[in-house]
């Protein structure tokens, strides 16, 4: 579904992604973590090509060079901290129902078909009785379900979110994480997923990735989790320790 | 009520007001929903400067107006993009700029203009005939864009950062939006005048906001509540013998406050301020 070769990327004259490979298969549930400006956003924009590739190569469902754009149809995408203005006129179902505007091209509108999929996408996340309510009085977790929603509009194959869970609070983090699992297990979606918190995704990721700059570290979960090999990649003591059979991450200060 | 309607130039102020105040309040849901205000107030005094350029010159006032106007709007658009410059303190130079030139050009006039100034307070019972078609036409095109491309201004004005991303010309549709701003205020100059269309730029929509949730509503209301303000305005100057603009801006400012007290007790008005994630990791 998603493959780099040695890929070099970014933008103007700075280098961000260096040297990058890396593969995912339809219906896999990848993760990214990475420090802050280690270049995870610039990843899945790769993805989506809107950052050019310098050297090596990106193939997105068998699109290559400038072609990767054409993949985008089949592409949800979910920004990170999305900047929109609280009060703004929209309620949910308009920011929803714009996941169908990209495909519908210029001067078309949407129609029946698309009003009923915005509704079918707010009850696919929960949300359907919220449809009319403005997205700005929404909370955070009930916020981010809608951009889901927005992101699930015209059945993508894949899907890429950037830091889904940041700034919600715990319960909306594991709400959320437990909505995307669904997707990917039960649909059959394949999701890209870029995050800080890699406890979150434990026990649902099939791989994991540690970006900095490079891929310091890539592959299933049980490899990748390692004390020595974090403590590595974030240059402070990570310790990895198995609770309930399934393992947790610690970074930094892990006395306290 | 209906004597009104025998004077030609009635019938022709009120055409003019209906156009102007629906085609301003329009556009002024877009200012007001991007925090713009200040723009379009950048763009009326740089269409002023055109005016007086045009006085100047000897050309028509309205071409110096519209190309004035655009050339404001785009310098607008493009040292906001920049990022270099807070967008406001950016907006404050070619404020003053404008300003600036306007007083230039007033200064190097012989004596004292009473066209210009007709062009800085307006007046509505003076339109002709020509100038009505003028209004209508340019308010025709500037609405139809709008109805066109309702979709793209949505997306760009709510989600830059995905409308970018979907593969939109973000930066060409901005710049579009202003360029609609200063054709809706270069339509408006000769009749209602810069005071009066910075109040129809910003006050109906503002109104509006208190009372939508949705976008499409919101542009409706607010062109209805420019509309029958201009309208109602224009009664009341008459039979009142006070000047029209004054009697319009007053009777939308005293709406504003009755909009304003009523609106608090509503749910519907978000109560939460600023923007998602501020301060929080960066982006990009
Ligand atoms: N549009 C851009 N232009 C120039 N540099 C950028 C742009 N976006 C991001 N960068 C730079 O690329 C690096 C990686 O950014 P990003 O991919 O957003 O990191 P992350 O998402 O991991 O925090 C940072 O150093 C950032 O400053
Ligand atoms: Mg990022």
């Amino acid at each position: 579904m998603i493959e780099f070769r040695g890929v070099w990327a970014g933008y103007g004259r700075t280098t961000v992604l260096t040297d990058v490979s890396f593969a995912v298969k339809e219906g896999e549930f990848t993760v990214f973590i990475g420090p802050n400006g280690s270049g995870k956003s610039t990843l899945l924009k790769t993805v989506l090509g809107l950052v050019p590739v310098l050297k090596g190569e990106v193939r997105v469902m068998g699109y290559t060079g400038h072609q990767v754009v054409k993949a985008r149809e089949l592409i949800g995408y979910l920004p990170q901290n999305s900047s929109m203005d609280l009060k703004y006129p929209a309620t949910a179902f308009d920011v929803v129902l714009m996941g169908s505007y990209s495909r519908l091209g210029l001067l078309a509108r949407p129609g029946r078909t698309e009003k009923a999929e915005a509704l079918r996408r707010l009850e696919e996340v929960g949300l359907a009785q919220f449809a009319s309510m403005p997205f700005g009085i929404l909370s955070g977790g009930q916020r981010q379900r809608v951009l889901l929603a927005r992101a699930l509009m015209g059945d993508p194959k894949l899907l890429l979110l950037d830091e889904p869970t940041t700034a919600l609070d715990v319960s909306a983090q594991s709400e959320l994480i437990e909505l995307i699992t669904a997707l990917n297990r039960d649909k059959g979606l394949t999701v890209v997923m870029v995050t800080h918190d890699v406890n979150l995704v434990v026990g649902r990721a099939d791989k994991i990735g540690y970006l900095k700059k490079s891929l310091q570290a890539y592959g299933p979960p049980e490899k990748v989790l390692d004390s020595q090999l974090l403590s590595k990649v974030y240059e402070t003591q990570v310790l990895v320790f198995e609770h309930d059979g399934e393992k947790r991450v610690v970074v930094g200060d892990h006395h306290a | 009520m209906l004597d009104f309607l025998q004077y030609g130039f009635l019938q022709r102020a009120l055409a003019s007001a209906v156009v102007i105040g629906f085609t301003c309040s329009v556009m002024g849901v877009f200012v007001v929903i991007q925090g713009l205000s200040f723009v379009g107030a950048g763009i009326a005094h740089g269409a002023f400067a055109g005016v007086a350029l045009g006085l100047l010159l000897g050309f028509d006032p309205l071409i110096g107006a519209a190309v004035a106007a655009v050339l404001m709007a785009l310098f607008i658009g493009y040292t906001k993009r920049q990022g270099k410059l807070n967008a406001d303190a950016s907006i404050g130079i070619s404020f003053s700029f404008a300003l600036a030139l306007a007083v230039l050009f007033i200064g190097l006039m012989p004596g004292f203009n009473a066209d210009l100034m007709s062009y800085l307070f307006g007046n509505l019972l003076a339109v002709d005939t020509s100038e009505l078609w003028f209004s209508l036409g340019l308010g025709g095109i500037v609405l139809a864009v709008i109805a066109l491309f309702f979709k793209e201004f949505q997306f760009i004005t709510f989600d830059p950062v995905l409308a970018e991303a979907s593969g939109l010309p973000v930066h060409l549709l901005f710049d579009g939006l202003l360029v609609l701003v200063s054709l809706a205020i270069v339509l408006s100059l000769r009749a209602a005048g810069e005071l009066l269309v910075m109040a129809f730029l910003v006050i109906p929509a503002a109104i509006a906001w208190q009372w939508s949730t949705s976008l499409a509503p919101m542009i409706i209301l607010s062109g209805l509540i420019g509309t029958v303000s201009a309208v109602v305005g224009l009664v009341i100057s008459f039979y009142f013998d006070v000047p029209t603009g004054s009697s319009i801006v007053l009777l939308l400012v005293a709406l504003f406050f009755v909009s304003s007290l009523l609106s608090t007790r509503s749910w519907r008005v978000p109560i939460r301020r600023g923007r998602e994630g501020e301060g929080k990791s960066e982006e990009q």
